[in-house]
């Protein structure tokens, strides 16, 4: 069993990483496996966390992640159809993102190679400042205006080809 | 087009990133300072931590104890794959089970819960309160665990109500009066904002739970009757036409 601090970090770290999970991946099923995975990687291998000075940041970098992974993997896709065809929409007011407009985001983080989907999700679904990316991402405030340039363009010309 | 989820927000406004960390307690002092000081001018900050506040209660309501793979059965890993959502099915129904039998036969204790939760809608008077441990910050809740040195400062919106006393009794019929600490009440202006007052409480040494009462009048409440009706044990409920907020805190030796 967990010792007791670690049941302490999960129960104040696990509600903001299911609430991101969520807001990425549109559904509370993915985003109930992500904490499982996140916290149960946590557990077997903190380690991971010790050059980091926040577990926030850690949390936020490691989710975003494993977000990431089942966007790409189409497991959240197939999940997506799912909950559409049998399940109640999620309230519209928690969601960052219409359908339609994650359904657009998917798809072009499918496309994108790292860390340009990364710093995607942290601007335009955590509405982190570029400072904030940088720190999170390791890199300069002006290296991560050049990556989201690159993500406005990408975008621009899925559009053209839709 | 691609957009941001919250295209509103301006270069000093507070990040979710930034909100979790003063709610994790990460933060260090100055900037939490900062963002304490952010927050009571910017109402659209105020709204998203209010939003951020209500999903996160809402999703710690569900949350299940953390077990990790294979500790259930000693198997190494029996539940890989497995959803959480799925794994605690179980647990979702024996809570919904135990909430039915507790609105049969326990009605008063529901009436008691609804009557200690802290935050209410829009338009009752509210109670907050922050603690500063070392250096720092963070916002308290109900039941938070405190330590012998923290300091609390209360908050309140006090909507259509202009004074507010505050007043505190321990599990050993200890009570304490947390606001005002001067000589008398001072009138507020009645609006939904988050108030700081001014005063600060440091906790001292005695470990025991302890249970705050916030009194909105919008008169100045007799402050000797409040003390002598707590002093009587039963707590704070029947205040004629005032308004109490109440919660609890939890107070266990420094690590």
């Amino acid at each position: 069993m967990p010792d007791a601090s670690f049941e302490t970090l999960y129960r104040v770290h696990a509600p903001s990483v299911q609430r991101r999970a969520r807001a990425m991946l549109g559904n509370d099923a993915d985003a109930w496996e992500v904490v499982q995975d996140v916290f149960m990687s946590l557990y077997e291998r903190p380690g991971q966390f010790s050059e980091l000075s926040q577990l926030s940041t850690f949390l936020y970098s490691v989710t975003t992640h494993a977000c990431l992974n089942r966007i790409r993997n189409g497991r959240t896709r197939l999940r997506l159809l799912e909950a559409r065809a049998h399940e109640a929409p999620m309230p519209a007011k928690d969601m960052p993102l219409d359908p339609e407009s994650l359904s657009l985001l998917h798809d072009m983080l499918r496309r994108l190679p790292e860390p340009l989907s990364t710093v995607t999700l942290y601007y335009y679904v955590d509405d982190l400042s570029h400072d904030e990316i940088a720190r999170l991402v390791g890199c300069s405030r002006k290296h991560v205006g050049n990556l989201l340039d690159r993500v406005a363009e990408t975008a621009r010309s899925l559009e053209a080809t839709c | 087009m691609l957009k941001r989820s919250r295209p509103e927000l301006s270069d000093g406004c507070i990040s979710d990133l930034m909100l979790d960390q003063l709610r994790a307690e990460e933060m260090p002092a100055r900037a939490a300072a900062a963002v304490l000081a952010h927050l009571q001018t910017c109402p659209r900050c105020q709204e998203r931590k209010l939003t951020l506040d209500r999903q996160t209660g809402e999703i710690a309501a569900q949350l299940p104890a953390f077990v990790p793979r294979g500790a259930a059965t000693g198997r190494t890993d029996p539940s890989r794959g497995r959803s959480f959502a799925r794994s605690h099915r179980g647990w979702l129904s024996a809570v919904m089970v135990a909430a039915c039998a507790l609105l049969v036969a326990w009605p008063d204790a529901l009436e008691d819960s609804a009557r200690r939760y802290v935050t209410r809608s829009k338009g009752s008077p509210s109670l907050y309160f922050y603690v500063k441990r070392g250096d720092h910050v963070f916002e308290g809740a109900d039941g938070q665990k405190v330590m012998p040195g923290d300091q609390l400062r209360f908050l309140v919106t006090p909507q259509s109500y202009t004074y507010v006393a505050i007043l505190g009794r321990t599990a050993d019929a200890r009570t304490s009066l947390y606001y005002p600490q001067r000589d008398a009440v001072q009138a507020m202006d009645p609006h939904g904002v988050r108030t700081p007052l001014d005063a600060a409480s440091e906790l001292d040494d005695v470990l025991s739970d302890e249970t705050i009462y916030a009194v909105f009048c919008s008169h100045p409440p007799a402050i000797d009757q409040l003390q002598a009706q707590l002093a009587r044990g039963g707590g704070l409920h029947d205040t004629g036409d005032c308004d109490v907020r109440q919660l609890s805190l939890h107070k266990v030796a420094q690590p």
